[in-house]
């Protein structure tokens, strides 16, 4: 009698085990087809856009100057940058009816607080939005008509990455330095490198 | 002699190529490193939000209705929706600042001649995110008390249970089919506590761990789920023991455990899997730390069922108690204090606490208040369930006065003559043994502190 819960336990444990193993491997597989679904998904969405950005990097190439109202954020931050850390999550926006999420259970309340915890010591994170923004003066405009900082756009493989520039002695160093380098890039634009910098005054968020 | 220089050469030009090959490769690498400091995690968030709020305004069909109605937008944070005119549209604050809850709430209204809502102060559109940062820092305070509180109150749990669980293993003479179960519970209990507290010190507050998102938090929080559902499972277990007892078959023979094994230990891994298989499918943050999804619900509905299934059990047990007890003849006050006695004990033992609030209530006080009572419940339960099933359980104190008492005896006489008393003491050991093997036996319960438990054990004197 007393090998019974014994067995049970060990057979528990066995159950477990392979469980897991089995929701690895089907995991795995799921994910695999779940991923092309979403690839495609992603490739028919942005069929569209696709062609507007080509010919914005063509015209970056081509002249130093672009409007900034023209400027779409052509950023891939999925890509695997040396920065892999840094993790974002993306943010869909949601429609403007609002959503209730979140465990509203009494028996939530670990997960919650967990939740809870990890957002309020995020270290990464600016700890306080800027009280200028909130202001009267803040968002809410549609443009602001001074950029504070610029970003430094580079074409890597045909991705655009932004890196960004704040101070304005820095920046003035490195305009002149990214406008050369646009300059050189704008004669020579199939040079092996490939690469481009494009200095373009852009509003900071 | 020349074909050796030009050897020397070729090798020479093949390594200057490699070199040269390589410079643009590790180029661009420094330069990120150098900047990704300033780009940090807030304005990677923000651009990633801008991006798609960009791709949204310019993929979705054109606004339908008729009248007024104000541009979709983005306003450098949030991205808007076209709105009809005269409506305040409201989202979730967004997460990019420490001090902004993300549950707090962002309006922007669309003013009636379709137009965006302008601040009088500087005519410029405006977006109230003023509620983002208002409450934060009653809200980190509140976090952090909740979480000392936290820890404090499963380390007491811990300690409680794990001298009840030795109580229990020493003292073979308590051992019967009530004790295994409230063993197994107790077990459940410091599992699940200790795993609480892994969590929450080892994962909740380590920004990098989180960050790095390795594999071993996400078995961490899988086991977390899963021993959580555990102890719930086992305060069912209990319930359904309970219920067989007294209101199934009064005078049934010894139930079959093994069921109750099953439905305790091996329950739980249905749902824990399935929110495995799905948070890895259709929500995979990091360690799955988020619960700001419903998938969270495959884990809390079994949990939550299982709750309303023991509140039932509560119920008839008392409906049951009250009417034996009314056969006995007993005085009215008396009945209805043995009844409300019987229920305040059973509460903490089966979770009830937990359904009969079942919602977070909205508000901000009583948000507080739920929060506070919540987590004392919770955190304390264990230590509560402790004392009450271990600790003032008359069968458990009779023993350990009885121990006590031949400790001291056996410690007085050592000192004079130690091997006499020995096979004394023994017998006597023995005796106790042979005596209270039987769960039922009269003298133990004669003391027993717990009317509850009393009928539990003898039901049938209720009968005669």
């Amino acid at each position: 009698m007393k090998l019974v819960p014994v067995a049970l336990l060990y057979l528990s444990s066995v159950t477990f085990l392979g469980a897991s193993a089995v929701r690895l491997d089907v995991a795995s597989e799921l994910k695999k087809r779940w991923n092309v679904r979403v690839l495609s998904r992603i490739r028919r969405e942005l069929r569209a856009p696709s062609k507007p950005y080509a010919q914005e990097v063509n015209s970056s190439i081509r002249s130093p100057f672009i409007r900034t109202e023209n400027m779409k954020d052509p950023l891939n931050l999925q890509d695997s940058t040396p920065s892999a850390h840094m993790r974002v999550k993306r943010h869909r926006p949601s429609t403007d009816n609002l959503v209730k999420v979140g465990c509203r259970f009494g028996t939530c309340t670990v997960q919650n607080l967990a939740h809870v915890l990890y957002h309020y010591t995020d270290k990464q994170k600016d700890n306080a939005a800027p009280s200028r923004k909130m202001s009267s003066q803040g968002y809410g405009r549609r443009r602001r008509a001074v950029p504070d900082s610029r970003a430094l756009f580079q074409v890597i493989e045909g991705k655009l990455r932004p890196l960004w520039l704040r101070g304005s002695s820095s920046s003035s160093r490195t305009s002149e330095k990214g406008q050369e380098q646009v300059r050189r890039n704008a004669d020579a634009p199939q040079s092996s490198l490939k690469r481009a910098h494009a200095q373009l005054a852009f509003l900071r968020t | 002699m020349e074909n050796k220089w030009i050897m020397h050469l070729l090798l020479l030009s093949s390594v200057a190529k490699l070199l040269v090959s390589a410079i643009p490769e590790e180029h661009p690498p420094d330069l990120m490193d150098e900047i990704s400091p300033i780009l940090g995690v807030t304005q990677n968030k923000i651009m990633a939000a801008q991006f798609e709020c960009y791709q949204k305004i310019m993929q979705e069909p054109v606004h339908r209705t008729d009248g007024n109605y104000c541009n979709r937008t983005w306003d450098g944070w949030l991205c808007w929706d076209d709105v009809s005119a005269g409506i305040v549209s409201i989202q979730h604050c967004p997460d990019y600042f420490q001090d902004f809850d993300p549950l707090e709430k962002v309006t922007k209204k669309c003013e009636s001649n379709g137009l965006w809502f302008q601040h009088p102060e500087s005519n410029r559109t405006w977006t109230n995110y003023t509620l983002c940062n208002l409450y934060t820092k009653e809200k980190l305070k509140r976090a952090l008390n909740l979480f000392y509180l936290t820890i404090i109150g499963h380390g007491l749990s811990i300690a409680s249970l794990l001298i009840s669980l030795g109580i229990f293993f020493y003292f073979k003479s308590l051992s019967c089919q009530r004790i295994t179960l409230h063993k197994n519970l107790f077990f459940s209990f410091v599992c699940n506590s200790i795993v609480t507290i892994i969590w929450l010190t080892a994962v909740a507050n380590n920004q990098t761990l989180v960050a790095r998102n390795p594999v071993s938090c996400k078995v961490t929080q899988f086991i977390h789920l899963y021993l959580m559902g555990c102890n719930y499972f086992w305060m069912l277990c209990e319930g359904i023991y309970l219920h067989t007892l007294i209101v199934v078959a009064v005078f049934a023979e010894k139930q079959h455990l093994m069921w109750y094994y099953l439905l305790g230990w091996g329950f739980p891994l249905i749902p824990s899997c399935i929110h495995a298989v799905a948070r890895s499918l259709y929500y995979n943050d990091n360690c799955w730390i988020s619960s700001e999804t419903h998938l969270v619900y495959i884990i809390h509905g079994p949990i939550c069922a299982a709750l309303l299934v023991n509140l039932f059990f509560l119920l008839n047990i008392v409906r049951v108690l009250v009417t034996k007890l009314k056969v006995t003849h007993q005085a009215e006050s008396n009945l209805y204090m043995k009844a409300v006695r019987a229920t305040l004990i059973l509460v903490p033992l089966l979770g009830i606490e937990f359904v009969l609030i079942p919602w977070r209530p909205e508000g901000r006080i009583a948000e507080e208040v739920y929060d506070y009572v919540m987590h004392i419940l919770m955190h304390f339960q264990g230590l509560l369930v402790a004392t009450i099933f271990c600790f003032f359980n008359g069968e458990v104190q009779a023993v350990l006065k009885r121990h006590w008492k031949q400790h001291q005896i056996q410690f007085g006489n050592s000192l004079i003559h130690s091997d006499g008393l020995r096979s004394a003491s023994y017998t006597v050991s023995s005796i106790t043994e042979v005596q209270s093997s039987d769960c039922n036996s009269e003298y133990l319960n004669g003391k027993g502190c717990h009317d509850v438990e009393h009928i539990v054990l003898k039901p049938e004197k209720l009968h005669a």
